[in-house]
């Protein structure tokens, strides 16, 4: 092992480190600590080497992959008035099992980085070919994931209206909703990424606000908006699950994440979501572990595909903004990469599993509308100093968008809609066309 | 089956014709899409139109018909059933009786089952645990003093599913009730796999598809062909003769539509076909024929059935020596905690 892979290595670890404090705040999304790295890389130049700065994105990822757990079980209890469904970590922490529930997905986690590592040695000679076959049909494949989405999404209506048309408007409440919000999302998109709204020297951050407001605000207004309490967590030493069932969400979780590493646009939540109808998952446990997985293997796979040697792949936000800087040419880094992943993923599965014990005695005690009213703040800061006002106005409109999956209970992946449906566009020729219908040219 | 084994087969049957493929490639059409949206159309009609504008002659909802103890009335639910039968006799036109969920909480439902004892002639009502979204039951959830409902039928009762309906989540389902002879026949969800599970409709989007391109028609008819035969290995069967025949044919019942070992299989082989005939149709392929079968699809499959044969096997003599369900709380304190919830909301 050579010393760019130490350095490598070395700042995988601090990268975890640094990502144990932000993974832990509710909504707040790793890529926009990269973006303050990116910055202040750009205003230091030659101070840090690009091995570290490497290394220190891969510790991020990897951290916050299987750390970005603890927000979503402990930081989001369930308020019934509020909500349509209670999420398997929700329903864990009402019933004083927060710390289970991270644990699972902590084990789901640890099962994807494994995989990830034992599948490393196929990549190299795997990845290529795969990308030959399939890349001159990214726009259909993306198309049909886009149309699965949005057919799939089953009405959620009570069904006793007193006439048909009350019953069909009642059904089409809320799928009429997800495709609204996926309409909205993707025009907003389409004008990010066809205009000059975000300042030039933040182009890499150009869709920032916008997930800003889709994703993360609308978490942090329900949760200020949310009347429950969590009751008072336990904490086991073991954890319900039987090795079959680790297994076969491990593999569900896999499928989904490699699926959405592969595929630009494609999310680790959409991939969880087509693993766990093809797998017709119904177990809550499976669902945890599937969902540890997923996210893993999306965002660590996609992050390690550009050190896979002869490929470099470029997918998902933080391969996206090294690439600018940084382009991984040797199998020794490659390999110094998985060892990094492997080491960054064990620390992240300790911590996370003293974190969730931390989370359980803080979240009786400190009130976590305090800590959303905080990340609040901390968003809109961000949002503020990187994009200026133009950004802080995108993410104001994104966050209406973002709102109405929430407000109708229809999927927040619709609002996904943000990337498909301009990727989906520009890749068929559509793009000028559309640009000029938006009065974009 | 799931509706991703549906969509996957309709894109896979796209991929075995070239001009798709080609058309893809070259003209950046989305060929393999109408495959894949044709799959999944019959089910998205049932469940997003059909179902709403289905006939509904009487509804039966066990959170209006209470008992002095404030729990749902067994004997009343099953009187009200009996009583449609009665209605479907007299009248002799179909009678269809919605019945529906308990709703507890955002996650809670009181499971409850209808069982049509055809053998005694008569209908039985029981409430069971209260379940969760994902179909678990709490442990000591039911409500211990409530005996089943039961009213005799005064005609004989007919069955064409099986005997017990079982509710629990989200949306109940329809029984209807139609005289047949000096009898009275019970169908499941009569709304669900008529005319859009059937021939009529593979030809009608095949007439569709063969608008827009030939091969699009021929796509879109053999993607519905692939649902309607991939649901007639499971139990219901589809009206497959629409509109000459109104009676579903039953199914094979090799599996339920949500087994999982069905799904994933299906969309496993799915996706494998599609990856191997994208490489087949382009210029330069790269992947052996033989091998690439042998190893993503002979091997896989002969893998998960058996793996899914051992379980079947495995399962009974576990499970005899497992508690039914270990919580680390007491369901008591639970559901406690679930009412006071209620009242903050």
């Amino acid at each position: 092992m050579n010393a760019e892979s130490l350095w490598l290595i070395g700042s995988a670890l601090i990268g975890v480190l640094v990502s144990a404090v932000f993974s832990c705040l509710p909504a707040f999304h790793i890529t926009n600590v990269a973006g303050l790295v990116m910055v202040w890389i750009l205003r230091t130049q030659g101070t840090v080497s690009q091995q570290a700065l490497a290394g220190l994105m891969l510790g991020l990822i990897v951290g916050y992959a299987v750390l970005n757990t603890i927000p979503s079980v402990f930081w989001g209890a369930p308020d019934e008035s509020t909500i349509f469904i209670v999420w398997p970590g929700q329903k864990y922490l009402m019933q004083k099992r927060g710390v289970e529930a991270a644990a699972l997905t902590g084990i789901g986690s640890l099962g994807g980085l494994f995989l990830l590592c034992a599948l490393a040695p196929f990549l190299p000679k795997v990845l290529p070919a795969v990308r030959a076959v399939l890349t001159p049909h990214l726009h259909w494949i993306l198309a049909a994931v886009t149309v699965f989405m949005l057919m799939s999404e089953w009405p959620k209506g009570s069904d006793r209206g007193r006439t048909g048309l009350v019953r069909f408007l009642d059904a089409w409440q809320s799928l009429g909703a997800g495709w609204l919000t996926f309409l909205l999302s993707g025009v907003l998109g389409f004008v990010l990424l066809n205009s000059n709204l975000i300042p030039a020297e933040m182009a890499f951050q150009k869709l920032m606000p916008a997930f800003v407001g889709l994703f993360g605000i609308p978490w942090v207004v329900q949760n200020l908006l949310s009347q429950a309490r969590a009751p008072k967590q336990e904490t086991s030493r073991s954890v319900d699950l039987t090795p079959a069932l680790a297994l076969r969400g491990v593999g569900a979780g896999a499928l989904g994440g490699l699926f959405a590493a592969f595929f630009p646009a494609v999310t680790g939540g959409i991939g969880a979501l087509l693993a766990g109808h093809a797998t017709a998952q119904r177990d809550d446990r499976l669902f945890l572990i599937s969902q540890g997985t997923s996210k893993v293997v999306y965002y660590v796979g996609a992050f390690l595909f550009l050190f896979v040697p002869g490929s470099h792949l470029t997918r998902g936000g933080m391969a996206g903004m090294l690439s600018a800087f940084y382009m991984p040419y040797s199998p020794t880094i490659y390999w110094g990469a998985v060892a990094g992943i492997l080491l960054a993923g064990s620390c992240a599965f300790v911590l996370l599993l003293w974190l969730s014990r931390a989370s359980a005695w803080l979240v009786t005690r400190v009130d976590y509308r305090c800590i959303s009213a905080i990340t609040l703040v901390l968003l809109v800061g961000f949002v503020l100093t990187f994009t200026g006002w133009a950004g802080l106005l995108v993410a104001m409109v994104a966050t209406g968008i973002g709102l109405v999956p929430v407000l109708w209970g229809s999927r927040r992946m619709n609002c996904m809609g943000v990337l498909l449906l301009p990727l989906i566009v520009q890749w068929t020729g559509l793009g000028p066309s559309v640009t000029g219908w938006l009065g974009l040219q | 089956m799931k509706g991703i084994a549906h969509f996957v087969s309709g894109v896979a049957i796209a991929t075995f014709f070239p001009e798709v493929v080609h058309g893809a490639v070259q003209n950046l059409a989305f060929g393999p899409v109408l495959g894949g949206i044709a799959g999944l159309l019959p089910d998205t009609l049932d469940f997003k139109f059909v179902r709403c504008f289905s006939r509904r002659d009487g509804e039966v909802d066990p959170a209006q018909m209470l008992d002095a103890s404030g729990s749902p009335d067994p004997q009343a639910i099953a009187g009200q059933i009996v009583a449609a039968i009665e209605q479907a006799h007299r009248s002799d036109r179909p009678i269809h009786l919605q019945l529906h969920t308990v709703r507890l909480g955002a996650d809670l439902w009181r499971q409850w089952s209808v069982t049509l004892d055809a053998p005694h002639n008569q209908v039985i009502v029981s409430l069971g645990p209260v379940v969760t979204t994902s179909g678990e039951p709490l442990t000591g959830s039911e409500i211990g003093s409530l005996e089943p409902g039961r009213a005799p039928s005064p005609v004989p009762i007919l069955l064409t599913g099986d005997p017990e309906v079982r509710i629990d989540l989200f949306s109940g389902p329809t029984l209807a009730f139609q005289k047949v002879g000096e009898g009275v026949e019970v169908t499941f969800l009569p709304w669900h796999r008529r005319w859009t599970h059937s021939l009529f409709m593979v030809l009608l989007l095949g007439a569709l598809g063969w608008l827009v391109a030939p091969v699009y028609g021929l796509v879109m008819a053999l993607a519905v062909l692939t649902h309607i035969a991939e649901d007639q290995m499971g139990c219901m069967g589809s009206d497959l003769f629409f509109p000459l025949g109104r009676k579903r044919v039953p199914g094979l019942r090799w599996f339920s539509s949500g087994d999982p070992t069905a799904n994933f299989l299906t969309v496993w082989i799915g996706l494998s076909v599609i990856g191997l005939n994208l490489d087949r149709f382009s210029q330069a392929p790269v992947l052996p024929v033989m091998p690439y079968l042998l190893g993503m699809i002979v091997a896989p499959t002969l893998l998960l059935l058996g793996v899914s044969q051992w379980t079947a096997w495995w399962r009974p003599r576990r499970a005899a020596k497992r508690a039914v369900f270990t919580s680390s709380m007491s369901v008591g304190e639970w559901l406690d905690e679930t009412a006071e919830m209620d009242v903050e909301s």
